[in-house]
C-alpha cells in the first residue's frame, strides 16, 4: 500500500508491503530520520516519541496504517522549530542530557507538554515525563531544563 | 500474515466483521505489545486487523437524558482531561463540552492513571474492557459506574453490563462478528466518586490493587453504593453485599456505634469476596491487605463527603 504522511511539514509518501509495519521503523528506514529510536519497543521508555497530528504517541506501537495522511512531527522537525531551539538551549544549559539517547524522546514529551500546560509545576512536568526513561541523569536536570524552556519560552507554546 | 483494513465506517466495518472474523485494533497497545517480534522489526499477526480507532461511531462522547455515552474508541486522553486531545475531540465535534463536563471523577483519574501521556492518546475503553484484565484500570471504573457495554453487529445491537461481558483475563462475550460501540451509564447530580490504584512505578506500572468507588446521595444520605476491586481475582470483583450495609448511611452513622459496627461488618464482607492470588508482582496477602485499607479510605472520604453536603 502507497501511505501519505506530512513529515516536518513535507508532503512524503511511502510504499510498504503490510500496514503493520511500526511508524518507527518507517521514520527511521524509509525516511531515514533516526531521531526517534528504538528503545525498548514496547511503549515503556518513551525513546521512539513523535507527534502525530500534534499528540504525543510512542511510534513503535503504531502500525503504519493508521498514521496514513496524518502529519507526523519528528525530533529533526521540532529542532527547527523556535519551541525545539528554546528546548535545545534549556537541556544542554541544565546538563539535561548525558548518553542522549532517551533526549530526543525526552524533547519530544517536553514540547507536548509544554503545548497543552505552558507553566507546569514540577510535579506536572513529573508525570508528562513519567513515559521517558532515562538511565544517566537521574531526571532533576531534565525537570530543570523543562522548567527553564517554560520560562525562556514564554509565549511560545501557545 | 493477514491483511489489515480500514473501513470507513462502522458499517463498512461490521460487514468486514462479519464476512471476515479480522480481530479488531483500536490504539494497539496492547495488540502490539503482545504480537511484537524482534527489536527493528514490525509485530506479526495472524490473523487479518480491522482498525477501528478512527470509526466516528466509536469516538462520541454523548450526553442523554441523564446517561453519558463514552464511545469504544475515545482516547484515554479525552476522559483524562488532556486538554489538547480535547480540544481536537471538541474540533471534530466528536463530544460537546457538557457531554465532557459530565465525565464522573472515577472515570477520569482511572484513565488519567492508565499509562503515561503517549500512552493515552492512543490507548481505548473499548481495548482495556475488550481486553478483560483484571488489572483494567478504566474497566474497573466502569464497572463501579454500572456501565453497560453496547455491542454493535450489522443487523442491530445488544447490551449487557461491562462485567457480565469479561469472563476472565483475555475472555469476553465479544461474538465473532461483533464489535464494542460504546460505553453507557448515568450519571446523577448528585454522585460521590472515588478512585485508587497502587502499583510500583506512578507510570507503566501494571496495576496491583484498585478500588473504585461510585455513590448516590440524596438528602444527606447515601442512597446507593458499589465498590469494584481490581487485580483481586480473575475478573473484578464488586462487592455487594459490603456495599448493602452501608446503605442509607449519613454523616452521623460514621460516628454512632451502630454505625461502626455496620462498617465493620461491611469489611468483613469485603474481604470474603476479595480473593487474590500470588503472582510476580506481589503475594496475594500484600494484595488483600491493600484491598481493606483501600476499603477504608474510600469509606473516610465518602464521611467526609457526607460531612461537606449536610454543612451546606
Ligand atoms: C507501557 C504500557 C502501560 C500500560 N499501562 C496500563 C495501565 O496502567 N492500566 C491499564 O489498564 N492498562 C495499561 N496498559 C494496557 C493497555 O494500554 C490498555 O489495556 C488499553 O486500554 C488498550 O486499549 P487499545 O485501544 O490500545 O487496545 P488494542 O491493543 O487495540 O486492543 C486490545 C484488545 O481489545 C480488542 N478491541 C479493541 N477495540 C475493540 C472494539 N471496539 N471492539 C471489540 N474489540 C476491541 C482487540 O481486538 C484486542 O483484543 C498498558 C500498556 C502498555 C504498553
Ligand atoms: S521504543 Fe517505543 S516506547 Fe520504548
Ligand atoms: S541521557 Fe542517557 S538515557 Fe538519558
Amino acid at each position: 500500500m502507497t501511505v501519505k504522511l506530512t513529515v516536518n511539514g513535507e508532503e512524503r509518501q511511502v510504499e510498504v508491503k503490510d500496514g503493520t509495519r511500526r511508524l518507527l521503523d518507517v521514520i527511521r528506514e524509509d525516511l531515514g530520520l533516526t531521531g526517534a529510536k528504538e528503545g525498548c519497543g514496547e511503549g515503556e521508555c518513551g525513546a521512539c516519541s513523535v507527534l502525530l497530528n500534534g499528540q504525543l504517541v510512542n511510534s513503535c506501537l503504531v502500525p503504519i496504517a493508521q498514521a496514513d495522511g496524518s502529519r507526523v512531527l519528528t525530533p529533526e522537525g521540532l529542532a527547527q522549530t523556535p519551541e525545539g531551539q528554546v528546548l535545545a538551549e534549556a537541556f544542554t544549559e541544565c546538563h539535561g542530557a548525558q548518553c542522549g539517547f532517551c533526549t530526543p524522546g525526552m524533547m519530544m514529551a517536553s514540547a507536548a507538554l509544554l503545548y497543552r500546560n505552558s507553566q507546569p509545576n514540577e510535579q506536572e512536568i513529573r508525570e508528562g515525563l513519567s513515559g521517558n526513561i532515562c538511565r544517566c541523569t537521574g531526571y532533576d536536570m531534565i525537570i530543570d531544563a523543562v522548567l527553564m524552556a517554560a520560562q525562556k519560552g514564554r509565549g511560545l507554546w501557545g | 500474515m493477514g491483511m489489515s483494513v480500514r473501513p470507513v465506517d462502522l458499517a463498512e466495518a461490521l460487514i468486514l466483521r462479519d464476512e471476515s472474523g479480522a480481530l479488531p485494533f483500536a490504539g494497539g497497545t496492547d495488540l502490539m505489545v503482545r504480537h511484537r517480534a524482534k527489536n527493528g522489526m514490525g509485530p506479526s499477526f495472524q490473523k487479518s486487523l480491522l482498525f477501528v480507532d478512527h470509526l466516528p461511531e466509536l469516538r462520541r462522547v454523548k450526553w442523554d437524558h441523564g446517561e453519558l455515552e463514552i464511545g469504544a474508541a475515545v482516547p484515554m486522553a479525552v476522559l483524562a482531561d488532556d486538554p489538547r486531545a480535547r480540544k481536537d475531540a471538541l474540533r471534530r465535534e466528536e463530544a460537546s463540552e457538557e457531554a465532557l463536563s459530565k465525565i464522573p471523577s472515577l472515570l477520569r483519574d482511572a484513565a488519567f492513571d492508565l499509562g503515561a501521556p503517549a500512552l493515552r492518546t492512543r490507548a481505548t475503553p473499548g481495548g482495556n474492557v475488550a481486553n478483560a484484565s483484571p488489572a483494567g484500570d478504566v474497566l474497573t471504573a466502569l464497572v463501579a459506574l454500572d456501565a453497560r457495554v453496547i455491542l454493535a453487529h450489522r443487523n442491530g445491537e445488544r447490551e449487557l453490563p461491562v462485567l457480565d461481558f469479561t469472563l476472565g483475563p483475555g475472555k469476553t462475550q465479544l461474538a465473532q462478528n461483533e464489535l464494542i460501540r460504546a460505553f453507557r451509564f448515568p450519571v446523577p447530580e448528585t454522585r460521590w466518586c472515588y478512585w485508587r490504584k497502587v502499583g510500583t512505578r506512578r507510570a507503566n506500572a501494571l496495576t496491583k490493587v484498585s478500588l473504585g468507588a461510585f455513590g448516590t446521595i440524596q438528602n444527606g444520605t447515601l442512597e446507593s453504593l458499589s465498590l469494584a476491586f481490581g487485580a483481586v481475582g480473575p475478573r473484578i470483583v464488586l462487592a455487594d453485599d459490603a456495599a448493602k450495609m452501608l446503605l442509607g448511611f449519613s454523616e452521623k452513622d460514621f460516628e454512632s456505634s451502630d454505625g461502626k459496627t455496620r462498617m465493620a461488618q461491611a469489611q468483613k464482607l469485603a474481604a470474603q469476596v476479595i480473593s487474590p492470588i500470588d503472582d510476580q508482582r506481589s503475594t496475594a496477602h500484600y494484595r488483600k491487605t491493600v484491598a481493606l485499607n483501600l476499603f477504608e479510605e474510600a469509606l473516610r472520604a465518602l464521611a467526609k463527603n457526607l460531612k461537606e453536603n449536610t454543612d451546606d
